[in-house]
């Protein structure tokens, strides 16, 4: 299985009336078996632009639009709950010449279209951290995602009975791979969540028997108590977890495994399998390679990017002589790897996004001044710690620039160095010697 | 419903639903942002909390721009005006 239509057709056959797709249509609950999801693929309109957005939710339209654009045209898969500026960033950067699966966003968004786009390419990109001129979109191929789909799936296999609650946008590769293609390529029925306002009532709704999320959905859900008595299996990806948020699940008869992957793998590296949630078997086609500093290095991966669109400085920082370097940390004890920080300049949050820190460092000094000595921390509990010397008095400042983030990466907190920050003699913050405690 | 049912209203929600609020005074001005363990998770869950109480849908673009519980009020009156 190489493509997404390739699956739909070999599941159409084997399959044929068996459930692809639980949604709601105006208020009604739609079943479409695998002979339906292809009739669609398959006699989907493709629009004359080379390069199209798909407002990439947990929709059918954005499912059956990408499936039948891949292989046929440039895709970028765009998450609609983005900020409009960030959207029309994301447009400008990738040439899109049209949109789809959101006729009023697409409406508003439509001056900054190019229709004059000639690409030759049929990548699928998605976007990783940073939000604005400074956002990287990752170039992957319909080929990679599967490949992605089936390695993790080799570890992690599901049973056809199984039903998959998706409610992570496709746009972020972990939604697309884990949510998407890993349940399908199982022959699995993947029952699409209904935004953002309905996952707290999701689970009561469809009864699935398996969920990929990210840690911080995992750790509400489970809270409340919210999950199916048939839930039977959690996949959490995109982001650390903690422990006690993997045993409270674990406390309801679920089990948990936890995924390592990046963007720029197509997702999943490797996998937690057994009683220990971080110490993770590594997928089939990877070798791993645990640098002098630490950093993971993978080689012989099927599954790599092809590079950083328009930005070569940045793909050959990443990619060398076959070799991705991940800028995690590691190590591996007994043929398993456990991750053990960042050496990246990117926090990560656990509701599975990244804020690139040079980027954010440079937008706090541009309210700040050119003199502040401050740096940016992240919390045990991932929230983000602005940690200044000076100046001082700088709440409402700091109020104000919150506004422009998303909650989850907006400065909880300030605390005041009573000196000035350690530095390095370059002038670089050694953020190892901060303690916040 | 007056401003000062709806505020009332608000309140009892934040109350019950957000960690850190329970034995805080709650007024028009009390910042609700991501300090006192309120995560966007946390945060959607409680607009949903709000929106089912009134019958409104608030617009998911102005709920990141919400800063204090009076933001939250002017949201719902102009829900519930329409």
């Amino acid at each position: 299985m190489k493509r997404c239509h390739h699956l739909c057709q070999l599941l159409s056959e084997q399959s044929p009336e068996a459930t692809s797709l639980v949604f709601f249509a105006q208020g009604n609950k739609i079943h479409w078996s695998y002979k339906d999801l292809l009739k669609n693929i398959e006699d989907f309109p493709l629009p004359k632009a080379r390069c199209v957005g798909v407002f990439a939710s947990t929709t059918v339209e954005a499912i059956v639009s990408i499936f039948a654009l891949a292989g046929k045209r440039r895709i970028v898969l765009l998450d609609p709950d983005s900020e409009l500026s960030t959207l029309v960033a994301q447009i400008q950067k990738t040439h899109i010449g049209a949109l789809l699966g959101d006729d009023e966003l697409a409406a508003e968004l439509h001056e900054y279209l190019d229709a004059d786009t000639k690409c030759s390419d049929v990548d699928i990109l998605f976007f990783t951290s940073g939000t604005t001129s400074k956002a990287k979109a990752v170039m992957l191929s319909e080929e990679s995602l599967c490949a992605a789909a089936y390695n993790g799936g080799s570890l992690l296999p599901l049973r056809p009975e199984d039903t998959l609650l998706s409610v992570l946008p496709y746009s972020h590769v972990f939604g697309f791979v884990c949510a998407l293609l890993w349940p399908l390529s199982f022959g699995c029925a993947v029952c699409l969540g209904r935004g953002t306002r309905s996952i707290f009532f999701d689970f009561g709704e469809y009864h699935p028997t398996v969920a990929s999320l990210v840690p911080q959905m995992a750790g509400f859900l489970a809270a409340k108590k919210l999950f199916n008595p048939e839930l039977r299996l959690i996949l959490i990806g995109a982001g650390t977890c903690d422990s006690a948020v993997l045993n409270l699940i674990r406390s309801q008869g679920i089990q948990v495994s936890f995924g390592y992957g990046l963007t720029e793998t197509s997702s999943g590296v490797a996998l937690s399998l057994g009683v220990d949630p971080y110490a993770m078997s590594v997928c089939p086609d990877y070798q791993i390679e645990i640098a002098a500093d630490g950093e993971i290095i993978l080689h012989g991966g099927p599954t790599f990017m092809k590079g950083y669109y328009n930005d070569s400085e940045s793909t050959a920082n990443v990619l060398r002589d076959g070799a991705l370097y991940t800028g995690d940390l590691g190590r591996v004890e007994n043929g398993l790897l456990y991750i053990t920080g960042r050496k990246k300049e990117i926090l990560v949050f656990n509701d599975g996004t990244k804020l690139f820190l040079p980027e954010f460092e440079g937008d706090l000094r541009k309210i700040l001044g050119q003199d502040a000595d401050f740096a940016v921390l992240q919390g045990k509990d991932g929230s983000i710690i602005l940690y200044i010397h000076k100046p001082t008095g700088i709440e409402e400042q700091i109020e104000k620039f919150n506004l422009a983030y998303p909650r989850s990466h907006r400065v909880a907190k300030i605390i005041y160095a009573p000196s000035p920050l350690p530095r390095t003699k370059t002038g670089k913050v050694q953020r190892y010697l901060i303690t916040t405690d | 419903m007056t401003r000062e049912e709806i505020t009332a209203k608000i309140a009892e929600i934040v109350r019950i639903n957000l960690p850190g609020y329970e034995d805080v005074p709650l007024e028009e001005n009390t910042r609700i942002n991501n300090e006192a363990g309120v995560d966007s998770m946390t945060f959607v869950y409680v607009m949903c909390k709000i929106e089912a109480q009134f019958g409104i849908s608030i617009p998911k673009r102005t709920w990141d721009k919400m800063l204090t519980l009076g933001d939250v009020v002017n949201a719902v009156e102009k829900e519930l005006a329409k």
